[in-house]
């Protein structure tokens, strides 16, 4: 792989990592953009060695790196109650304030989940990815990821219905 | 609502929260949430709307990124955009209009129907200009007019008889000429 077609692939999925970097920083999205950055100069480096057949293993291998680059961050840093989310917007402002609300909440409640349950969640439910993909970023096994999963769930249906 | 669609999504939600699901099931989850209005929702499954809502709202954001990318040429390196925001239509009529345009076609069709009531004796028999329903009487005017066309056929038949005799006869005639132009030839 060339370093330009290695740009215009960085260049396309950059959007989609910042917004997932972005889902756990809550710093704002200054931070999100330099743990990509920062994946992706990793995943450079690592590809000077290794050859990347295809760019949905390079995606997987760039989420893997945000996502080993937020536990080191969340390990320093004691975070700010920033929510940034996005909200649809309504032509109704109590119901657009009531969805904010419920959002922020439902924000609030994957985030307090631990680390490696917060990932899976966001992964599958927002990324959409599959059991076995998940498994390769977070570096386990898919029967574990179930389980993390399930546990995450069930931790949310637990929280949404105490509310 | 039906029965048998709410112990279905019933059984799909609980499935989920065990990460029994597949993504495709998930994301019918999910259109559930998104098509069904509140007040139609079972009141068990009323709570987890959020949840879905939260994560429709989600993905809907990470997708609007990919496809700013790819309609623009050249996204500025490292530059941060706000997310693009969409007004979402309401999701009440959603099911509302479908069901709608299923229904004003159906009464297109019932219309057209009952303006035009079809025509579905297309064998008509007129007899000097009137139309006759008599069945017995069509078929023996049917019978007696076929009598006719045999009765024609038979002379066609006959007169092409007569024409396959007089080539017979030609054909034997031909050496005769032959030797009619060879006679000729030698008195010259």
């Amino acid at each position: 792989m060339t370093e330009q077609e290695f740009n215009i692939l960085v260049q396309r999925l950059r959007p989609k990592l910042i917004n997932f970097a972005g889902g756990f920083v809550k710093t704002g999205a200054a931070t999100a953009e330099d743990m990509v950055q920062d994946a992706v100069i990793k995943l450079w480096r690592t590809q000077e060695i290794q050859e990347v057949k295809n760019h949905e293993a390079l995606t997987l291998h760039i989420l893997k790196n945000v996502c080993i680059d937020y536990l080191r961050l969340k390990k320093n840093n004691t975070e700010s109650l920033n929510v940034n989310s996005t909200h649809k917007l309504t032509d109704d402002p109590v119901v657009a304030l009531e969805r904010k609300d419920q959002f922020a909440f439902l924000r609030g409640c994957i985030d307090t989940l631990p680390s490696d349950q917060m990932l899976a969640v966001r992964l599958r439910d927002i990324m959409g990815y599959e059991m076995e993909e998940i498994a390769v970023i977070l570096d386990t096994t898919e029967g574990n990821v179930r389980t993390l999963l399930s546990r995450a769930r069930q931790k949310l249906r637990e929280k949404i219905l105490m509310r | 609502m039906k029965r048998e669609e709410y112990s279905e999504i019933e059984n799909l939600i609980e499935r989920y929260f065990n990460a029994e699901t597949t993504l495709e099931e998930e994301s019918l989850i999910r259109k559930y949430y998104r098509n069904t209005p509140v007040n139609e929702i079972e009141p068990q499954l009323r709570g987890y709307a959020q949840l879905f809502g939260y994560f429709s709202n989600e993905i809907d954001a990470v997708e609007n990124k990919l496809s700013d990318t790819g309609t623009e040429a050249q996204p500025k390196a490292g530059r941060y955009r706000e997310p693009k925001r969409v007004v979402v239509k309401t999701s009440f009529y959603r099911p509302l209009m479908r069901w709608g345009t299923l229904a004003a076609a159906a009464v297109l069709v019932v219309a057209f129907f009952l303006i035009n009531p079809r025509e579905d004796n297309s064998l008509k028999l007129m007899i000097d200009g009137e139309r006759v329903n008599n069945s017995e009487l069509a078929m023996s005017f049917a019978g007696e007019r076929l009598d006719k066309i045999n009765e024609m056929m038979g002379q066609v038949k006959k007169g092409n008889d007569v024409m396959d005799r007089l080539t017979t006869v030609g054909r034997a005639m031909a050496p005769l000429e032959k030797i009619g132009t060879k006679l000729t030839q030698n008195q010259e």
